[in-house]
């Protein structure tokens, strides 16, 4: 009885989808000229379980189980993909990579296919990674990855932005990294954590405060505000766990520092003048230059992708608002007109957008502001305050902090304020930085 | 439910009349779907490491703070200095707060020996970088006060501590106000 009725359901699905056989890209090449910013338009993506040899090794069960649901969240989380309900997926029988069967994946609505296979060899584990596009029958991607337990996540992580990339052109934000600030006690450390909350690890080990960290560009640096040696100072932190210097050595507030797209300069923060203004620090030789020249405060400057300009927060007008100049310090102009109190700024990495932090009715929210017309855009709401936005590699993605749920904790959302995630949990999160 | 209901008759009929349809346009002569996708496993083996963190090592661990907790002074003196507060995302200074402050530059000039170092805090209601900037600009308000009175400015030094160490930790006016203020602690006395 319930047989035949879950076969009229297959049938009436598979009707349902074998009437639209050209439905979707296969007559496109081109496939992201099909994916909206939003991901409106999305991937129809059949991922079905991954298969574990030898047949009765847990070790490769295990594996195909974990590296299946990481590279299931990152796709689902890149935008670019919806996964085909997996209910489907028993209507499709006796494919494989040769095989793979593309007639009846169209069938239950498949644009694109991943099929994987993990191999217990030895202590190490092997995982074979195929993508497939189903409508154009074509094979688009294969890779091999060997290693232990440990590192399955950041197998699936690279097979996913492989996979990404195939898509788009442009390599996903699955293997990217958060840094951010954990309160202990009275005491801020600075921990990272990869994009999706996990392998939260603390990098300073300070009873006093870390604050304000920033990503190098190539990943292996962390420039950011120490308290250490009694006075606020600009620390670089290399990724062996040692300080390489702390700029400048005198002077009193050193700030929110903003790594430059090439690497070779530091924006920051400093009174060593008498009053906050922006100054450059170039790495390479410790030169600092100084950038503003204003009797009101001046902060939280932040590089435009291409280096040409520089955003920064300055209460000159008599609130904080957020000014954007010429890289050199010239041609101060304002962005922001909208609410008493906005800071924060950050610019996407394609440098077409802004994000910043914006108080409405007491609470901070995120804001977004595209250059093109300059219209404040809210990205958050409603409860709580949302703060510190960062953006992701991609441009596609934000990652903020927020005490919605009483202590700040690490999200991420979608350039348009979608899919709101909580990354952390314990409280104390605050002020997360996307690695580049 | 013996029988097929007519939903399901009806389900099958448009099966049948999909499928025939499907059927009849067959594949195209030299279509990929005849041959297995030319798809052999890419030979290249990519290792990543198997380290948590990217590779990321932590700092040692530092065993103390060398800094002195707020509100902490030296010798005698402690609490002659009196604290003085601001309004919300201002730095200049109230008439309450000029008294102070002229307090406390008399016991500088009556005192001629001793450093200080003057705190500028916030309430939380600000961001985190731009507390650390207003902090830092209201310690510097009440140095440049007793500055152009007479005192010596290497012996005033500044720190902001932005939103980072509120003496009232709680959520509420009374909180906050009492938490946006600069600190005046002595911190040594000069050697002569």
């Amino acid at each position: 009885m319930s047989r035949n009725k879950h076969l009229s359901v297959s049938l009436f699905l598979l009707a349902f989808a074998v009437s639209f056989p050209e439905r979707g890209w296969s007559q496109e090449p081109d496939l992201i000229t099909g994916i909206s910013e939003t991901g409106a338009t999305r991937i129809h993506l059949a991922l079905p379980d991954f298969l574990a040899v030898p047949r009765g090794s847990l070790l490769a069960l295990q594996a195909a189980r974990t590296i299946h649901q990481v590279l299931r969240s990152d796709l689902h989380f890149s935008g670019y993909f919806d996964i085909v309900n997996p209910d489907y997926y028993e209507l499709v029988t006796g494919y494989n990579e040769r095989d793979p069967k593309f007639q009846e994946w169209t069938a239950i609505g498949a644009d694109s296919l991943i099929l994987g296979k993990t191999e217990e060899v030895g202590e190490k584990l092997l995982l074979e990674g195929r993508l497939y596009d189903v409508p154009g029958k074509l094979a688009m991607l294969g890779k091999r990855y060997r290693g232990g337990v440990g590192s399955l996540r950041s197998i699936a992580h690279k097979f996913a932005d492989e996979v990404v990339l195939q898509y788009t052109g442009e390599k996903g934000v699955a293997a990217t990294r958060i840094a951010y600030v954990h309160q202990q006690g009275s005491n801020k450390n600075i921990f990272i954590m990869d994009y999706d909350g996990e392998h939260q690890t603390q990098l300073t080990r300070d009873k006093t405060l870390n604050l304000t960290p920033a990503w190098s560009p190539d990943g292996t640096r962390i420039a950011f505000l120490s308290y250490r040696n009694g006075f606020p100072e600009l620390v670089i932190l290399s990724q062996d766990g040692t300080r390489v210097r702390a700029y400048p050595q005198s002077g009193e507030l050193n700030a929110s520092p903003d790594w430059s797209a090439d690497g070779k300069h530091l924006l920051f923060n400093s009174s060593r003048d008498g009053n906050a203004e922006i100054y450059s620090l170039r790495i390479a030789d410790g030169r600092i230059s100084r950038l503003t020249h204003h009797p009101g405060i001046d902060s939280s400057p932040a590089w435009s992708p291409n280096g040409r300009q520089i955003l920064f927060t300055s209460d000159r007008n008599g609130s904080p608002q957020i000014y954007i100049m010429d890289a050199e310090g010239t041609h101060p102009r304002r962005l922001t007109f909208q609410g008493s109190y906005n800071d924060q700024g950050s610019w996407t990495p394609r440098g077409d957008r802004i994000v910043y932090t914006s108080r409405v009715e007491g609470r901070f929210q995120i804001f977004r502001i595209d250059l093109k017309d300059r219209k404040p855009v809210p990205l958050t709401s409603g409860r709580g305050n949302k703060e510190s936005p960062s953006w992701s590699p991609d441009g596609r993605h934000i990652a903020y902090c927020s005490n919605v749920t009483g202590r700040y904790e690490i999200y991420s959302m979608t350039s348009e304020g979608e899919r709101q995630t909580r990354l952390t949990r314990g409280g104390g999160n605050t002020h997360p930085t996307w690695s580049r | 439910m013996n029988r097929p209901d007519r939903f399901t008759w009806a389900t099958i009929l448009s099966v049948m009349v999909f499928a025939t349809a499907f059927c009849s346009r067959g594949p195209k002569p030299g279509s990929p779907e005849t041959e297995a996708p030319v798809f052999d496993p890419p030979s290249a083996i990519e290792e990543p490491g198997e380290e948590e963190a990217g590779g990321w090592t932590a700092e040692t661990e530092v065993p103390a703070e060398t800094l002195p907790p707020p509100g902490s002074s030296s010798g005698d003196a402690k609490g002659v200095l009196k604290t003085i507060y601001f309004d919300f995302d201002r730095y200049n200074l109230k008439p309450r707060a000029i008294e102070t402050l002229n307090n406390n530059l008399s016991w500088l000039k009556n005192n001629p020996d001793f450093e200080i170092r003057i705190e500028g805090h916030c309430d939380e209601r600000g961001t985190d970088e731009y507390n650390l900037a207003l902090g830092d600009r209201r310690a510097i308000t009440a140095r440049e006060f007793l500055v152009k009175r007479g005192i010596s400015a290497n012996r005033i030094r500044i720190i902001s501590f932005g939103e980072e160490r509120p003496v009232d930790s709680r959520h509420s006016n009374s909180a906050w106000s009492k938490n946006r203020r600069a600190e005046f602690l002595i911190v040594s006395k000069l050697s002569r």
